[in-house]
């Protein structure tokens, strides 16, 4: 998987005032998939597994001092933009610590945490550090692992594994939308995602903004475990899609849905499977054999490889 | 005949003089009340809806006839463009313009624009006590117009038909 296909779109998520500086650094660098803002702090940009400091003039500084540093002021500017000038808006996103930008690009947020009596978030003020994430479609990027998910005519209940910045999310929707649309010998499927953070999609306004697919049915917003009951009972999808599975609710429902004769497909923080296994939380997933088929991503060097590991299976097949 | 007919054509004209007056303030009472109405809706749309502000706009723009409908309308449609260009800086500018031909006075005008300064607040309650307050502003100005207006028609209105008898007892 390799090769970036989207457009800098990413542009678009700064204000006017800060925009001109990103289209130069967009010139500059390509493949940008991370860039990280601290007030006061110089900023980082993250390009094919490289780190790199900027400049005033958004290319590279030649020596020490000379690099740009993000102003608290450039911060609130560009998280009123974001948020169209109503916080509020976000408020359940923000406290959530992230929240998703049009285009699918998502926003991590730090700052000054306001707590009730029993612990519980009511507000993030003074936001002072922002990590943005770029959202990228990568076209070609499940054209050799699609497949590998089927078996006896049918999807299996398939699992991506991979650490955070491997394209866990970027595999999942070409996934999604390959089957989806179908290809070759491979039948267009009805397809239910439940898109709790907005990246797979993009959605705007109810409309799916990337390409997902014609079959495809995107439940934007919602959390795992009551969109997938919902997508079952509304839509009859034939797949589920869901991404990062990250608690035992999560775990509970996808071993639920699995038992309702659609086949699931998520995504998971991690590194291989046995470190999956070991968590106290996935133990269900893995005592009802709910997933038997598992690609593993990881990066080396901006290359991703994906190999393919299936319950029953000694032997770890390499896709690409 | 022709002195009936003169009499009765210079106290129509004052009596429509009359009716005129009260007919521009009664407008610009009207016209206080749509933008009560504005900040209401906007209220509703937020605790309701929990919609952004330039979404609660796109809303009330659609379901009002009026030209501030079609303003509504602009200012979410080019919050959310993409432009680059925020909130606060499209809600002035097309109020700006908006005000250019408008009978609002300035107190009035500067109740409109300073929504762009009340803005980024990150409790919704905030958002609407803000919105409550403008709307308040505006509903004590429009209170206070219709008692001067009640006063000041019946004034007018006398004046006016006094004039016209005055006028034709001196062309008599």
């Amino acid at each position: 998987m390799r090769g970036l296909e989207a457009e800098e779109t990413w542009v678009s998520i700064f204000p006017l005032e800060q925009r001109r500086y990103w289209e130069t650094v967009s010139r500059t660098i390509k493949n940008i998939t991370e860039i990280r803002l601290r007030a006061n702090r110089p900023i980082f940009v993250y390009s094919d597994g490289r780190e790199l400091l900027l400049d005033h003039s958004g290319g590279f500084p030649g020596e020490e001092g000379r690099e740009k540093r993000t102003t608290y002021e450039e911060i609130q500017q560009l998280i009123d933009y974001l948020c169209r000038d109503s916080r509020y808006a976000y408020g359940e996103e923000l406290r959530r610590g992230y929240f998703t930008a049009p285009g699918g690009h998502r926003i991590g947020v730090v700052g000054e945490l306001v707590t009730d009596s029993e612990g519980r978030v009511r507000v993030l003020k003074h936001i002072a550090g922002v990590n943005i994430r770029i959202a990228r479609q990568v076209l070609s990027a499940g054209k050799k692992v699609q497949p590998y998910l089927y078996r006896n005519g049918g999807i299996e209940n398939t699992l991506i594994i991979s650490p955070p910045g491997c394209g866990k999310t970027t595999l999942l929707r070409d996934l999604i939308r390959r089957i989806s649309d179908g290809s070759g010998s491979y039948q267009g499927r009805t397809v239910g995602v439940v898109d709790e953070r907005g990246e797979i999609a993009a959605c705007y306004q109810g409309v799916p903004q990337l390409q997902v697919g014609a079959r495809t049915d995107v439940l934007d917003n919602c959390p795992k475990q009551h969109g997938m009951t919902m997508l079952l009972r509304s839509m009859s999808p034939q797949v589920i899609a869901v991404d990062e599975l990250g608690s035992r609710e999560d775990a509970a429902t996808v071993s639920e849905m699995a038992g309702c004769g659609c086949s699931i497909l998520a995504t998971i923080h991690g590194n291989s499977v046995e470190d999956i296994r070991k968590k106290e939380m996935f133990r269900l997933l893995f005592q009802e054999e709910v997933f038997t088929n598992f690609l593993l991503l990881e990066k080396e060097k901006g290359v991703y490889h994906v190999s393919r590991q299936r319950i029953g299976e000694e032997q770890i097949c390499c896709i690409s | 005949m022709l002195y009936f007919l003169g009499i009765f054509c210079i106290m129509t004209g004052a009596f429509g003089y009359g009716k005129a007056y009260m007919y521009r303030q009664k407008s610009h009472v009207l016209l206080l009340y749509r933008m009560e109405s504005i900040f209401r809706l906007m209220q509703s749309e937020i605790t309701y809806k929990k919609q952004s502000l330039p979404q609660a706009c796109l809303e009330i723009g659609k379901r009002m006839p009026e030209k501030e409908g079609e303003i509504l309308t602009e200012i979410g449609r080019q919050a959310q463009d993409g432009s680059g260009r925020g909130f606060r800086e499209i809600w002035k500018e097309y109020w700006e313009v908006y005000l250019r031909d408008s009978p609002l006075e300035l107190e009035e005008r500067r109740i409109l624009l300073e929504i762009s300064q009340f803005t980024g607040y990150e409790d919704e309650h905030i958002q609407q006590e803000m919105l409550e307050r403008q709307k308040e502003r505006f509903a004590d100005i429009r209170k206070r117009k219709e008692d001067k207006n009640r006063e000041q028609n019946k004034l007018v209105m006398t004046l006016s038909l006094s004039a016209g008898a005055l006028l034709i007892l001196l062309l008599l």
